[in-house]
């Protein structure tokens, strides 16, 4: 299978890749290390904020695969643009010029979330994006 | 079916280095952590929300035994772990392997269809945890793209161990 290949499906699966927070039998009980880091949580803990959400997005990014370069279309509300790995860390954080134009050359072909921001720094949405070679 | 997303860049499993264990003894049960929380300002929060898979019981497919673990049927021969799909065996973990070597997984696309995953073995080490020795197996992702789907239900772990680390 090829990049190019890859269905749209993969944009709106899970939100990341899953990782290990704990495993447990008749024998072993275990937190990862990964999960550890976090302190000393129940497995099951969830943020307070948990919050899904369900408003539509007020902006959109393409072309999606991208080889580099991802143009951004939104109105005004958005004045800012965070590029995540699929770990949740922010590899570039941007104000928007009147290009509204994100290079991602720089970084690996892979899978990456893009979030945008109003004025009060609230994010208005994330969406996934495919980097291609 | 929910597919869930495997970036196969590091592979870490564990499992007993000193005796041939069970891979999924009934009432196993991990806790997998799944989702960033994005709107959590200034920092993502990491721990959005999670899913539990366990171990519920033994099956028995075409003269082969197996293992009920989420919603899959998983089968072990030796340091090998299956699971059915397609009126098939795909081997999704395999903790027999050396440094060095190259091997094939059998891992599900979201559309349903298996791909061949090959990795390369960087590292076979130990863990203790729980006061049992735990075979660590670290491997890298050779494959032409880093888009893999582990199949819902199964852990992403032999074990113990994280494969996303």
């Amino acid at each position: 299978m090829i990049i190019e290949d890859l269905p749209p499906c993969i944009l709106i699966n899970s939100y990341t890749s899953p990782w290990l927070r704990c495993y447990t039998d008749s024998e072993i009980d275990y937190k990862s290390p990964r999960f550890l880091s976090f302190g000393d949580l129940d497995c099951d803990y969830q943020p307070p904020t948990h919050i899904q959400e369900t408003n539509a997005l007020t902006w959109s990014a393409g072309p999606n695969p991208t080889s580099g370069v991802i143009s951004v279309q939104t109105n005004e509300t958005v004045v800012e643009m965070r590029l995540f790995n699929l770990t949740g860390q922010c590899l570039l954080s941007t104000t928007l010029s009147q290009e509204k134009r994100i290079d991602m050359s720089t970084f690996p072909s892979g899978l990456y979330w893009l979030q945008a921001l109003d004025k009060q720094r609230r994010s208005l949405g994330v969406i996934k994006v495919i980097l291609t070679p | 079916m929910k597919k869930i997303l495997l970036p196969a860049c590091l592979l870490l499993c564990c499992c007993s280095i000193f005796s041939q264990q069970e891979w999924a003894p009934i009432g196993a049960r991990w806790v997998q952590n799944i989702g960033i929380d994005f709107d959590s300002i200034p920092v993502p929060n990491p721990l959005l929300d999670y899913y539990v898979v366990e171990c519920t019981g033994d099956s028995m497919v075409n003269g082969l035994n197996f293992r009920k673990v989420g919603d899959y049927l998983m089968h072990q021969n030796g340091g090998k772990i299956y699971y059915w799909y397609g009126d098939s065996l795909n081997l999704v973990y395999d903790f027999e392997v050396e440094v060095g070597d190259t091997v094939n997984l059998n891992l599900l696309s979201c559309l349903g269809v298996v791909v061949t995953v090959p990795v390369k073995v960087d590292s076979v080490g130990a863990i203790v945890v729980s006061g049992q020795t735990l075979k660590r197996i670290v491997t890298t992702s050779i494959g032409p793209a880093p888009y893999w789907f582990y199949p819902d239900g199964i852990p992403t772990l032999k074990k113990l161990g994280d494969l996303t680390a």
